[in-house]
C-alpha cells in the first residue's frame, strides 16, 4: 500500500523556491520534480516543503526562514505493506508518519451523527428503489442474538417480512424467531431492511445473554457452525419443500466476532479458529459462498482511536477468523461526515488470513432503529455490517447468484467504491473504499 | 493464558466422513474417533461442514479421542470452539480524553 510520510531533506533551491512561494502566497511556478529525493520515497509535489531551520539544534526565528533554513520536510509516499513496515529512514533520512487528522474522531459513547434519512440520502438509495432494487425475493439472515419484529413494526411502521419456518431455533431456545428481546439482533435486522425494505427477514439468534468482558451475548463458534450447516441445508443441499432456495438470494449478516485471541486456543495450535482456514468453521463459510451465498462480517471495533475495552489496548491485526476470510466481505464503519469511525477496526488482518481487509467502509453511529433507547445511534461496525448486507439483498433484487457468484459480486462492489481522498487502491482504514450500491448496479447493467 | 485450551472432559470439535454422501451416524462418527457413543455431544448431533468432500463436524470429548497419527486417523481435531460476541456499541472515550 501507499502510505504518505513526512521527510526531513537538508536545504535544496527548489525547496526553498518552494516554500517562499508558499509563504508569500505566490502562484507555484518553481518545480519540485528538481529537487533530490532519496529512492523508495515519491514526492507528493502539491505539498509546499516547509522551513525546519536548524533542525534538532535549537533554531532562531530567522533560521525558519527559507532564505536561511538548513532542513525543510516535505511529504512523500513510500510503498509498504502496513504502516508498521515503514523504515526509519530511508537514504539516511528520517521518515516520519503522515498521520491523517480531523476534527473529531466519533467514538462509541458520541452521540448520534445524522439519521437514516441521511444514510438513505448518502447511500443514493432512492435510485436504486428506483431501479426495483429493494430486495424482494431475497433473503437475509441475522445471524445474532435474536429480532423483536414488534421493536421494528413501531419504529418501520410497517411489519417486515419474517420466514419464521426457515429461522433457526436450538433446543435450547423456547423463544420463538421475531419474538427475541429487543437488542443487539433487532438493531442489525433493522439496518439491514434501510436498503432492502422488501427483502425477507430470517432470525439466526446464535448469540444468548451474557459474555466476556461485559459483553450482553455470547455464543460459541461450535454453535455459529449449526447455524451455518442449517443454512447450508436449507439453501443448497436438502431443496426441501419451501426451504431457502426459493429465494432469489441468500444474504448472510454477521456483526460478531472475537475481541480477543486469549479466547482461542494457543497460537500455533492446528485447532486455533481465529488465523486458521481450516478451522471447520471457516470451512463451512467457505462451501457456503460457494453456493451462492453471499456473507459479510463486520470488521470489529478494535480501531486505534477508540478500540473498545475488550480489545484490551490490541490494535493490529485484530480482524480475525471468518471475519478475515477473502470470501467474506468485510465491512468497516464510518460515520455520515464520510469519515472513519475511531473505533472500526483496521487492517491488515491477523497473519495467516486475507491480510486486505477491511474489504469496504459504510454508515454506522447515526440514529435509527434506537434499539438502545431514544436518541441512541446505531453504532459499532455491527451497524456498518448490515446496512451492507442491505445493499448487498437490493442488488440481488435481479441479480441471481448463479449469473453473478457472490465473489464477483463483492469484486463489482469493491471496483465501485467511492474512494478515499488521498488514497489508491486497498487502504487499511477504509479497505477499498466508501460502498457505493449504485455505482455497482449501474457498472453491473442493472 | 487461553480460556480455551482443550482440558480434561471438555468437549472440542472434530471433523468425521461420511459415505456415499450421507452424512454418518453418530455411531459411525464415534467409531472413527475411537471413542463410546457416550463421548459425543448428541445435542450437537452431525454438522454439515461441506458435503462434496463428505465432511462433517461433532462435538467429542477431547480427552477420550483415539490419538491415533498417520495414514488410519482420517479424522481431524481437536478444533477450538472460541467464544463469540457481538461487535456492539463500542463504549470507551477517546485517547488522551
Amino acid at each position: 500500500m501507499r502510505i504518505p510520510v513526512l521527510v526531513v531533506l537538508p536545504a535544496q533551491d527548489s525547496l526553498r523556491e518552494a516554500a517562499l512561494e508558499a509563504i508569500q502566497h505566490r502562484p507555484p511556478e518553481s518545480s519540485l520534480e528538481s529537487a533530490t529525493v532519496p529512492g523508495g520515497i515519491e514526492l507528493d509535489a502539491s505539498f509546499s516543503p516547509v522551513a525546519l531551520g536548524a533542525g534538532g539544534r535549537e533554531s532562531s526565528l530567522e533560521s525558519l526562514q527559507p532564505e536561511q533554513s538548513e532542513q525543510f520536510v516535505v511529504r512523500g509516499f513510500v510503498e509498504a505493506a502496513a504502516r508498521t513496515d515503514v523504515p526509519a529512514a530511508v537514504g539516511g533520512q528520517r521518515v516520519f508518519c503522515d498521520i491523517p487528522i480531523q476534527p473529531f474522531v466519533t467514538c462509541g459513547n458520541d452521540p448520534p451523527l445524522g439519521d437514516v434519512a441521511l444514510v438513505r440520502q448518502k447511500l443514493r438509495l432512492a435510485a436504486l428503489a428506483a431501479k426495483g432494487l429493494d430486495g424482494s425475493d431475497v433473503a437475509i439472515a441475522i445471524v445474532d442474538n435474536g429480532i423483536d419484529l414488534e421493536h421494528l413494526t413501531t419504529k418501520l411502521g410497517s411489519t417486515p417480512r419474517l420466514d419464521q419456518a426457515n429461522s433457526w431455533s436450538s433446543p435450547a431456545l423456547v423463544t420463538r424467531p421475531g419474538e427475541h428481546a429487543t437488542d443487539h439482533g433487532t438493531m442489525c435486522a433493522y439496518d439491514a431492511l434501510i436498503a432492502a425494505p422488501a427483502a425477507t427477514l430470517l432470525d439466526y439468534p446464535i448469540l444468548t445473554k451474557g459474555g466476556p468482558g461485559g459483553s450482553a451475548a455470547s455464543g460459541t463458534i461450535g454453535t455459529a457452525l449449526q447455524a451455518f450447516s442449517s443454512l447450508l441445508t436449507s439453501w443448497r443441499v436438502a431443496y426441501a419443500p419451501d426451504g431457502l432456495w426459493k429465494y432469489r438470494g441468500l444474504v448472510i449478516s454477521n456483526s460478531w466476532g472475537i475481541y480477543d485471541p486469549d479466547w482461542d486456543f494457543p497460537a500455533g495450535h492446528p485447532g486455533r479458529y481465529i488465523d486458521n482456514p481450516m478451522h471447520p468453521f471457516n470451512q463451512i463459510v467457505r462451501v457456503l459462498a460457494s453456493v451462492g451465498a453471499d456473507i459479510l462480517f463486520a470488521a470489529g471495533n478494535c480501531g486505534a482511536e477508540c478500540a473498545d475495552a475488550r480489545c484490551r489496548g490490541r490494535t493490529l491485526g485484530t480482524i480475525m477468523g471468518a471475519n478475515a476470510l477473502p470470501d467474506v466481505l468485510t465491512i468497516a464503519g464510518c460515520d455520515t461526515s464520510d469519515a472513519r469511525v475511531g473505533y472500526s477496526s483496521q487492517g491488515p488482518s491477523i497473519q495467516g488470513m486475507h491480510r486486505e481487509k477491511p474489504d469496504l467502509t459504510t454508515y454506522t453511529h447515526f440514529l435509527g432503529s434506537e434499539t438502545f433507547g431514544a436518541g441512541t445511534p446505531d453504532s459499532g461496525t455491527s451497524a456498518a455490517c448490515p446496512v451492507a448486507a442491505g445493499c448487498v439483498a437490493a442488488l440481488r433484487t435481479r441479480l441471481p447468484p448463479d449469473t453473478q457468484p457472490p465473489g464477483q459480486l463483492f469484486a463489482q462492489l469493491r471496483a465501485s467504491a467511492a474512494p478515499v481522498p488521498g488514497a489508491t487502491g486497498w487502504n487499511a482504514d477504509y479497505g477499498h473504499g466508501r460502498l457505493d450500491p449504485l455505482a455497482a448496479a449501474n457498472a453491473l447493467g442493472l | 493464558m487461553s480460556t480455551c485450551t482443550p482440558t480434561v472432559g471438555a468437549m472440542a470439535l472434530y471433523t468425521v466422513h461420511g459415505e456415499g454422501g450421507q452424512p454418518p451416524s453418530l455411531a459411525s462418527a464415534a467409531a472413527e474417533l475411537g471413542v463410546s457413543l457416550e463421548d459425543l455431544d448428541a445435542a450437537f448431533g452431525v454438522v454439515t461442514v461441506d458435503p462434496p468432500a463428505g465432511l462433517y463436524a461433532v462435538h467429542a470429548r477431547a480427552d477420550r479421542v483415539n490419538a491415533t497419527t498417520g495414514a488410519e486417523r482420517r479424522y481431524r481435531g481437536p478444533y477450538s470452539s472460541p467464544t463469540i460476541v457481538p461487535l456492539d456499541p463500542a463504549r470507551k472515550t477517546r485517547e488522551g480524553d
